[in-house]
């Protein structure tokens, strides 16, 4: 088993080396022009080229890469374009906050969606179970940035329950509980998509548990209903509950960036926007590689939980 | 004697979307105590749903909608789960036939042991252990406390089912359901677990309600038996009596549908058909009923003698019987078809890139084999000993580790079209085995025209008709697909297939192992006409010893990928067999002898 683990860590070197090839060269490959965004109209070709030198435009793509690959570990990601500070301090901010957002988000999705989806499998069939398959199936289809104005609407301006937006009450201590206040509407936006997949693999995965022979052998020994659900099917059902919700954690982070804007959160997604709108390249390929990174620990995580949930691998 | 257990006119229906399925109608049962009574059946006689219904674990949809089941006096039809939890486990007990995927994967053993001696026992965690280990002991496992600690997926199926017997004892029922508690057992553990099981129950006076389809079983454990049809029982009666004198035609059908060890010798040898006494009770032709492609009304109208069997030119059978082409192809005098010199396989497992090592398992090792023109040669063995792997390589189908496989001279693995098109596969499960999405007639009409057998697709159509016709089924089914078939008709369209190219030799890889004792027979006499009809040379894998010696001409028996004795059939019970032979003879449940002392 640690064998395994360490094998996969392992493995995440060459990964990470070809994430950041692709996230060097494709946004190098746009047809945007940094220094023409940046600078003025009034410089002469000459002032132009100096720029052009000074950030080391001029050199080769590989050797772009290279530079840019040398500040991403000394350098803190090098310079931004637009704002002059180091990328470091403009990006890794902002990316905690969407990180705390994510496993918000995260957290309502698992949460919600075991509950709708365990709910919906033990009444399989009956009216209950058309309801909320219903309900998945419409609110799998809303989208998040309209889903997002109607919970403000409802929760903010309507019933004045929750903040509108924002990450802390500027008047306010800034404490805890004010940041889980102003998590809860964003969180729960963010979550409606990723929350419907688990809860619809949750409920596929109860049914085909409950119907399953060693089930029956539980039933004819005369374990109570509640005996079985709890323990036998909810342990059964952990492997398709943690390999969804590693799956969906993708649509987590970009409906977490659509969301940051609605919401007005601090996040990435803002950072990233701005640097887009600016052609700010240095900001764009740390924001990018940092959301694989996400992107790249999380489903380790997800393959060594199930490794361990799985007893025929865990004792392999 | 009072019934420990009484069913009475019990009726289930299982409603589908505009019908209703009767698959029980108006079953009569009584198990008194300790007795065991075995409940016989084709598959979807309605005799596991009946067993099923007992204790209400009637799959989906399915209903109970008349009748009564009283245990010990009290009736269990229209309980409340709540309440039926009350006599299960503690008064009737269950087994059930997978063992596989009736054992919980993500719960050790201890643990589903330890839950259930406290369900039952109100017993404390540390006692509901010792429990389970006294009671891994009961059943025969000699190292308890690794099993205790080992979860499902690490036993065998054999050590799996005395788990289940443990689960279902340690409660202490007054009845025991076991529904085909052998079935996907192999047959040198068949008998093991049924003995356990009978040793256990007949200690504490349990009574047993055995489901089964095979007769063996039947006669070696119960002392009682009920047959069953279509959802109804046709015959009951003390296990010696219907099977030594059946009543009912049906019953007397399905038990001369089991070749019987030895049964060769008594048909001379030449002559093999089963159902031979058909002839003489009223006209039951089982195949012509659940299987009922055959445009002819009787599918074998005169089985002892052969005049009369086939129609269709070509066939050798004109002449007088006693020269059959039986007769003329004496296995000894046939050249070799098939030779496999010193054929080994490996199977990697682990190794860069999965985080285990690296693995070999030889499946196969060193064998040596050749199949002479003309005969039917049967390979044998548990399952694991490498016979399916065997038969794969003998036709190029898997790449082999070294040695040399011939096909007619040939090397296998450079065969071309014309010599490829010359040996076919039949495999154990037709269901799997055909395409479901395209019709049966493009599934035997592609290969002929791949291989060059049919030159435009019109010949095609031709020789797919008269091969469906040659294996009992009408021209008229091409246009049908695999679903609209039963069982026994898909596995003749597989051999329809097969036979359609004109091959010299068919790799039968168990070829009736998934199919009901009746369909069995019409399959294998159908196998034995076609043999004689088109001239054929078989390679038989098979786990059934009886199949085995009644069907081939020559055995050969593997173990652990070994090949470890050829013999001809006549001489199975000769004194010098291996003894994983012998393992495998001593495993056959004779119908004819009733060995139980119980009753």
């Amino acid at each position: 088993m640690t064998r395994q683990i360490l094998w996969r860590l392992v493995n995440l070197v060459p990964l990470l080396f070809v994430i950041s090839l692709l996230v060097f060269f494709i946004s190098q490959a746009g047809p945007a022009d940094p220094i023409k965004d940046v600078l003025s109209q009034k410089m002469s070709a000459e002032q132009i080229e100096q720029i052009r030198q000074a950030y080391g435009l001029d050199q080769t793509a590989w050797s772009q890469y290279l530079h840019w690959l040398r500040d991403m570990f000394t350098n803190g990601g090098g310079i931004s374009l637009s704002v002059r500070s180091p990328v470091s301090g403009i990006v890794y901010p902002a990316f905690l906050n969407t990180l705390i957002l994510g496993a918000a988000t995260t957290v309502v999705t698992v949460v919600l969606g075991v509950l709708i989806g365990f709910a919906a499998g033990i009444r399989h069939g009956r009216p209950a179970d058309r309801a909320a398959m219903l309900f998945v199936q419409i609110g799998s289809n809303l989208p998040i940035y309209w889903f997002g104005l109607i919970i403000i609407w409802l929760t903010a301006v309507r019933w004045n329950w929750l903040p509108a937006g924002g990450m802390h009450d500027l008047r306010g201590d800034g404490g805890f509980g004010d940041l889980l206040l102003h998590l809860i509407a964003p969180a729960f936006a963010a979550s409606l998509v990723s929350m419907l997949i688990v809860a619809r693999f949750v409920r596929a995965a109860v049914i085909e548990s409950a119907q399953s022979d060693y089930i029956r052998t539980y039933r004819s020994q005369g374990f109570g209903r509640a005996a079985i659900l709890g323990k036998h099917i909810g342990r059964n059902i952990l492997p398709p509950i943690v390999n969804t919700t590693g799956l969906t954690v993708g649509s987590v982070i970009t409906g977490v960036v659509f969301v940051e804007t609605i919401f007005s959160w601090p996040g990435l997604g803002s950072v990233l926007l701005n640097a887009i709108a600016g052609s700010d390249y240095p900001v764009i390929q740390s924001g990018i590689l940092l959301v694989a990174v996400v992107f790249v620990v999380v489903n380790l995580i997800t393959d060594v939980l199930l490794d361990l949930l799985n007893p025929r691998l865990r004792h392999a | 004697m009072t019934a420990v257990l009484t069913v009475d006119g019990l009726h289930v229906d299982f409603p589908l979307p505009g019908d209703v399925v009767h698959a029980v109608r108006g079953v009569d049962l009584e198990v008194r105590p300790g007795e065991v009574l075995a409940l016989v059946g084709e598959s979807g006689s309605g005799k596991s749903v009946t067993a099923a219904s007992i204790l209400g674990l009637l799959p989906g949809t399915a209903r109970i909608t008349a009748g009564s089941i009283r245990f010990e006096g009290n009736e269990l039809v229209g309980l409340p789960e709540k309440r039926l939890n009350v006599f299960r486990g503690a008064g009737i007990g269950m087994i059930f036939q997978d063992p596989v995927t009736s054992l919980d994967p993500s719960f050790t053993i201890g643990s589903q042991l330890g839950d259930t001696a406290r369900l039952h026992l109100r017993v404390s965690r540390d006692e509901a252990r010792e429990v389970g280990r006294t009671w891994l002991d009961r059943v025969g496992i000699t190292d308890p406390e690794r099993v205790l600690r080992s979860y499902p997926h690490e036993l065998s199926g054999g050590m799996r089912q005395r788990v289940m017997i443990a689960l279902a004892g340690l409660s202490g029922p007054k009845l025991l359901i076991a529904d085909e508690p052998t079935t996907a057992l192999d047959a040198t553990v068949q008998k093991q677990i049924l003995d356990l099981l009978l040793d256990l129950t007949g200690e504490t006076g349990t009574a047993v309600l055995l489901i089964t389809h095979d007769f063996g079983v039947v006669s070696h454990t119960s002392s009682r038996v009920a047959v069953m049809r279509e959802g109804a029982i046709v015959e009951v009666g003390e296990t010696a009596q219907v099977l030594g004198a059946p009543e009912h035609p049906y019953t007397r059908t399905l038990i001369d549908s089991v070749p019987e060890i030895g049964q060769r010798h008594s048909a001379g040898g030449q002559e093999r058909r089963l159902l031979s006494a058909a002839a003489h009770t009223a006209r039951v032709h089982l195949s012509s009923e659940t299987d009922s492609p055959r445009p002819s009304p009787s599918p074998r109208p005169s089985p002892s003698p052969r005049s009369g069997r086939s129609p269709r030119p070509g066939g050798s059978a004109g002449l007088g019987d006693s020269t059959g082409p039986n007769v003329l192809a004496s296995p000894a005098a046939g050249r070799p078809i098939l030779e496999i010199s010193r054929v080994s396989k490996d199977f990697t497992v682990g190794g860069l890139g999965t985080g285990r090592h690296k693995a070999t398992l030889r499946a196969v090792d060193d064998v040596t084999l050749s199949v002479r023109r003309g005969e039917i040669f049967g390979l044998i063995g548990e399952s694991g000993s490498g016979k399916s792997t065997l038969a794969r390589l003998a036709g190029g189908l898997l790449p082999r580790t070294a040695g040399k496989i011939n096909f007619d001279g040939t090397d296998v693995a450079a065969a071309g079209r014309e010599l490829r098109r010359r040996f076919q596969y039949v495999f154990q499960d037709a269901t799997t085995a055909l395409n479901p999405r395209i019709k049966v007639g493009d599934q035997i009409a592609r290969p002929l025209l791949r291989l060059g057998k049919a030159t435009g697709r019109r010949q095609a159509a031709e020789l797919t008709g008269r091969a469906l016709d040659l294996v009992g089924l009408s021209a008229g089914y091409a246009d049908r697909y695999p679903r609209e078939f039963s069982g026994g008709q898909r596995q003749r369209v597989s051999i329809a297939r097969a036979i359609a190219l004109e091959p010299d030799l068919l790799i039968l890889d168990e070829p009736t192992s998934a199919l009901d004792v009746s369909t069995q027979a019409t399959i294998l006499n159908l196998l034995l006409d076609l043999k004689d009809e088109l001239d054929l040379t078989y390679l038989f894998i098979g786990h059934n010893l009886a199949v085995i010696e009644f069907v081939c001409d020559r055995i050969g028996v593997m173990h652990q990928g070994s090949l470890i004795e050829t013999f001809s059939a006549d001489e199975l019970f000769a004194a010098d067999r291996q003894p994983a032979t012998r393992a495998l003879l001593d495993a056959v449940l004779p119908i004819g002898a009733p060995t139980t002392t119980k009753g």
